[in-house]
């Protein structure tokens, strides 16, 4: 069969598209980048402001066989300067490989970095449209690059690890478990936040608490119980316990699923809040020490109480909150949707002004469904 | 021209022109787009088995008619430059930072003008596959539960008049695309049964278009949505999906736009060709495909930048409100004096036409 000019012409035309215009600049092949699995950011000493630390998995460390603990399964570099771009692009003067950020778990400031404001770190990711949002940011406890130092015995990558904890955890509430999405919407917001609080020792990394974050300035740390009162008022409980005293028995609830409303109330120009949580589980233990015995349960005593214990962790923290004029829950938010003109009044003294002088009225509703497979409250004879 | 280039940033310039109110705004612009789609089918249905290069030169006079056709050539060239160049803008920042603009966009014309050429049959067929391609993406919509805040709707009409006229006109660039119809029209079996389809088809473009609004207004909240410029994607890149293997699903919302913006190029450049066979009265179309597509690929080059890119597609919606709602009443008052002409002179049957249009 014989092609026609215009057969050939075109033939040849597509050749030199496929060849082109098929997108080869953009080939970049796994080998040539490198994946920068998390982010720690420090105050540096130096004349520049900033240090940031990368850590980069050494995937050929991987795919070996050998399984010695001297074996570095990721590479540290760290490097100072003034912006997130331009300590990007200074790494570049030590590997040949394209730093890659698409893959990045977690981001983690130092707690005096953050007091000076976190926004210009954030800004360099949130920019970046090759981001998963669903990362990380974490103020640390201490020096920032000194968690990717970890040796944990178990764990071969740091950022991995800090970003599966977070997402996996479900036996305790005392975290704040947002991600980097849910933190721009506060931000973006009002400039207010709550963010997760990381620590480390030689061999282990710890998230616990939480990081008070007012006009994108760290200001204090929440303790653990104050972070279930976030979890409860963010509307983002998963799972966890709550320990709660009723007659000297201690009691463990297990959160299956719970869930917060809240409601902004204006009245006589008062503002005020109504709170209702609601949350449902079993009892998964109960402990005693004293002289022994069988006694029945008593749920609407052990709901009761454990009503009281969650409003008043929830009012301390919003007492804390009001103290610090910040509104990280986004309480702002609720008044502006239900009552845009009195938002438009008093949207310039919010913070300082209107929010301290809210009032609120928590109600909780705790339901226990089971009490696992034993029916009544076993109390075992003290040995000691 | 099922899903508009502008869909993915569609959602970002009603939450920057009206807030919640956004949604208001939409709507108001599917009414607009509505209106002018009732006013196009009406004069289709004036003039069965007529394109617009006919009835036009009959109406306007053959002098007058000729200018006016040049013009809605020169309209619909401007349509698919503008485009073909955001295509290649968005294409360069999220998936080939490295390529060239000048390669995605001659990649992509390529391609289109290959289908352009072959007539109006093979376009209909590939929309038709492409339709169904284009609600696979809303099989994801449950994962967005989790994410969701119905409270980023309120507060509702806030928003004074003037600026929700001001957002609709904005998001009119997203709605574009009935003008085709005025070419291609004629094509239909029974033009005088169009109302409904074309109706229906903006119903389903708005439907679909809103789906995506409010996921984006609900996900990402009002003010996020606002400050990012293509919210649609950001979006896809935050929900939780189940399993790792869907954790780039972005990517497959990439392609489906890619399909719709290429179907969108494709009948674009089709009703250009057409059009200007038309008024030069030539058989077919055909060999106007790859001169148009050079003019097209020059046009889509003239924007400096992005921010000019969305001056000229303001621009291009100022030109759109002229046609529809000047020179298509215009046409119609004129119609009612100057009546149809005899189907049986100089009227084609559409059966002749379609085979003309293939051949």
């Amino acid at each position: 069969m014989t092609m026609s000019c215009n057969q050939r012409c075109l033939s040849l035309v597509l050749v030199m598209i496929s060849l082109f215009a098929a997108g080869c600049w953009d080939a970049k092949d796994v080998d040539q980048r490198s994946f920068v699995m998390g982010v720690a950011f420090d105050l540096s000493d130096t004349d520049e402001k900033i240090m940031m630390t990368i850590e980069i998995p050494i995937l050929t460390s991987f795919a070996s066989q050998s399984q010695s603990p001297q074996d570095a399964k990721s590479l540290l570099a760290s490097t100072t300067g003034t912006s997130v771009a331009q300590m990007a692009a200074r790494f570049e003067t030590r590997t040949w490989r394209e730093l890659f950020f698409g893959h990045t778990q977690c981001i983690i400031v130092s707690e005096d970095l953050a007091r000076e404001s976190i926004l210009p770190i954030i800004d360099f990711f949130d920019r970046n449209p090759r981001i998963d949002r669903r990362l990380t940011l974490f103020i640390s406890q201490g020096k920032a690059d000194e968690v990717f130092h970890t040796q944990d015995p178990v764990e071969s990558l740091v950022s991995i690890q800090l970003n599966q904890m977070l997402n996996t955890l479900t036996n305790t509430t005392r975290v704040v478990k947002r991600n980097f999405q849910d933190n721009l919407r506060d931000l973006e917001s009002n400039g207010d936040t709550i963010l997760p609080r990381v620590r480390s020792t030689e061999t282990e990394v710890v998230i616990a608490g939480g990081a008070l974050v007012k006009d994108y300035k760290f200001i204090a740390w929440l303790g653990e119980n104050e972070a279930r009162a976030v979890a409860f008022l963010y509307n983002s409980i998963s799972g966890g316990v709550i320990t709660v005293n009723v007659e000297d028995i201690l009691y463990t609830f297990a959160v299956r699923s719970a869930s917060t409303d809240i409601k902004p109330v204006l009245k006589d120009g008062q503002l005020s809040y109504k709170i209702k949580v609601r949350a449902e589980g079993d009892i998964v233990e109960t402990f005693y020490r004293g002289p022994g015995g069988a006694v029945k349960f008593d749920i609407p005593k052990i709901q009761d109480r454990l009503n009281q214990v969650i409003t008043d962790e929830i009012l301390h923290l919003l007492t804390k909150l009001q103290e610090f004029k910040a509104d990280p829950i986004g309480f702002d938010r609720l008044v502006y949707r239900h009552y845009p003109k009195f938002w438009k009044e008093h949207q310039e003294n919010w913070k300082d002004q209107v929010w301290p002088k809210a009032s609120f009225d928590v109600a909780a509703n705790f339901n226990v469904r089971r009490t696992g497979i034993l029916e009544e409250v076993t109390i075992y004879q003290s040995q000691g | 021209m099922i899903l508009g280039i502008g869909t993915i940033g569609l959602p970002s310039v009603l939450a920057r022109t009206a807030g919640p109110d956004g949604i208001v705004a939409f709507w108001m612009a599917v009414a607009i787009t509505l209106a002018g789609t009732i006013l196009v089918i009406l004069l289709v249905q004036r003039f069965p088995n007529q394109g617009l290069a006919d009835y036009s030169n009959y109406l306007l006079g053959s002098i007058l008619g000729f200018v006016f056709n040049l013009v809605f050539g020169l309209f619909m060239l401007t349509v698919v430059s503008g485009v073909t160049r955001g295509y290649a803008e968005i294409t360069k920042f999220f998936l080939l930072p490295r390529t060239p603009l000048e390669a995605i966009i001659i990649s992509m014309l390529f391609s289109a003008s290959l289908l352009a050429r072959n007539g109006l049959e093979p376009i209909a067929r590939a929309c038709q596959i492409l339709f169904y391609v284009f609600f696979v993406p809303v099989l994801v919509t449950p994962t967005f539960i989790a994410i969701f805040d119905i409270g980023e709707f309120l507060p509702l009409f806030q928003a004074d008049l003037a600026t929700i006229f001001k957002s609709a006109f904005h998001s009119l660039y997203s709605l574009l695309g009935i003008e085709v119809m005025l070419v291609i029209g004629s094509h239909a079996e029974n033009p005088k049964r169009l109302m409904r389809p074309a109706v229906t088809a903006i119903g389903i473009v708005a439907g679909f278009t809103f789906v995506f609004i409010v996921l984006a207004f609900g996900s990402l909240s009002v003010p996020q949505t606002a400050k990012l410029t293509d919210p649609i994607f950001e979006m896809i890149k935050y929900v939780p999906l189940p399993f790792s293997i869907l954790e780039r699903i972005d990517i497959f919302f990439n392609a489906v736009w890619t399909a719709s913006t290429y179907s969108t190029i494709v009948i674009g450049l089709y009703t250009a060709s057409h059009h200007l066979a038309e008024t030069f009265k030539l058989n077919s179309g055909k060999g106007f495909v790859f001169p148009l597509v050079v003019a097209v690929y020059f046009m889509s080059l003239l924007p400096k930048n992005e921010m000019e890119v969305s001056i000229y597609n303001n621009w291009l919606v100022v030109a759109w409100l002229v046609l529809i709602f000047v020179f298509v009443p215009l046409l119609l008052v004129i119609s009612l004096f100057r009546k149809p002409q005899d189907p049986g002179g100089q009227r084609r049957s559409s059966k002749q036409k379609q085979k003309k249009a293939n051949s």
